[in-house]
């Protein structure tokens, strides 16, 4: 027995421009974007903290441009002990060639307390909270914080771990990158950061002192 | 914890997936004999619905980059996708496209062209992470929507996909409700 055919008679063949209008979505997407862009421009041009068009990346300081007398930091185990022959597994950087620990790499160098942390993060951010004895280098203004913390790391093969906001944070990198610049040979990233420190419940400290 | 500790990828994968399951539901329906592919009134709330979750959305994402053009220009040059010239250009403008995409949307104004941006950011941002992932460059997703520390990953990709298939959702829709644009047209 044949089915019975509908009584909802069969629409004619549609054109690709008449199944779904192209031209109006199309001009209506550039009206936006060019809208949009146009009040970027403008809104940049009377922002405060409007930018540049001109793209710069953030230079490595060279800490050996501003010699800074190096004086032992109080409190910390002194010089490089050098009975650290086992490091934990490095996570290979991209393509950058500071080597990145995880966060039991991290763990395991602040249980031995023969590393300096270093937290890059902004200086509010580190008064709220920082990894326990973590000194504050603000990686956007080296300059500033090199006088308060350079003396503080006397001996070029002492071990440092820089952290900022985890990943691949640019603030921890620009520091990493000038400590090598300068001459310190055992500078590496926490990858995961502050994030994954205060997660896993280890020693933190509020406020501005470490 | 905060909204966005609580945003992790495959959360928001899983909620895009329940977002589209619906959606699939109805547009199989409408596909039926019985409909001949007619709208019906349950597909075009549904629709409506998406269109000002996908507002929402963008509006949401570009909160924090507007005004941090600086951070979000660094961001971008981390892709290493875009030249020296175009990545302050990008930090600039991407954030407002998304703003003013967002409200088209959400008000119903000029909102295929609000969903057509949609889908061509979702797609832009899908195959960005998809291609520095592939090729081993680590990258905070710098998205919006998720912890600002948090590394992208392949969910990021599905999820930035699954958020396209909502856009194209809403920009294929042939009817909406609360619209601006309707309300224009009588």
């Amino acid at each position: 027995m044949r089915p019975k055919r509908s009584p909802v008679p069969s629409k004619p063949l549609q054109l690709p421009g008449e199944i779904f209008p192209w031209r109006e979505a199309l001009r209506q997407a550039w009206g936006l974007f060019l809208f949009a862009s146009i009040f970027a421009v403008i809104f940049n041009a009377f922002y405060v903290d409007g930018i540049e068009l001109k793209f710069k990346p953030a230079k490595p300081y060279h800490l050996m441009d501003h010699p800074i007398v190096p004086t032992p930091i109080p409190g910390l185990t002194g010089a490089r002990t050098p009975a650290v022959p086992k490091r934990p597994t490095p996570i290979p950087s991209a393509s950058d060639g500071v080597i990145r620990v995880g966060l039991s790499g991290a763990k395991n160098r602040f249980d031995k307390k023969n590393c300096v942390f270093l937290d890059a993060r902004k200086p509010e951010e580190y008064r709220e909270g920082h990894i326990a004895g973590a000194l504050n280098f603000y990686g956007n203004e080296l300059d500033r914080f090199a006088p308060q913390v350079i003396p503080q790391l006397t001996d070029k093969g002492q071990e440092i771990i820089v952290y900022c906001h985890g990943g691949d944070c640019d603030l921890s990198l620009l520091v990493a990158k000038s400590l090598i610049e300068s001459g310190y040979t055992r500078v590496e990233i926490f990858a995961g950061g502050w994030p994954e420190w205060k997660k896993a419940g280890y020693p933190v400290d509020p406020g501005d002192n470490p | 914890m905060t909204a966005q500790n609580f945003l992790t990828d495959p959360i928001l994968c899983l909620l895009g997936l329940l977002l589209l399951a619906p959606w699939a539901w109805l547009q199989y329906q409408a596909t039926r004999p019985k409909l001949r592919g007619e709208e019906t009134p349950g597909k075009t709330l549904y629709e409506t619905f998406l269109r000002l979750l996908c507002g929402l959305l963008l509006v949401y994402a570009s909160r924090d980059k507007i005004g941090n053009a600086a951070e979000f220009s660094q961001m971008i040059h981390n892709y290493q996708l875009l030249t020296p010239f175009l990545t302050p250009l990008a930090a600039l403008v991407i954030p407002w496209v998304e703003f003013f995409s967002g409200l088209s949307l959400i008000f119903g104004f000029r909102s295929r062209g609000g969903a057509l941006l949609f889908c061509a950011l979702m797609g832009l941002y899908a195959l960005a992470i998809a291609f520095d992932l592939s090729r081993g460059v680590d990258i905070n997703c710098g998205c919006g929507l998720t912890d600002p520390a948090e590394l992208a990953t392949w969910w990021s990709v599905l999820r930035d996909l699954l958020f396209l298939g909502a856009g194209l959702a809403v920009l294929f829709s042939r009817r909406t409700l609360l619209s601006l644009d309707l309300w224009l047209k009588k």
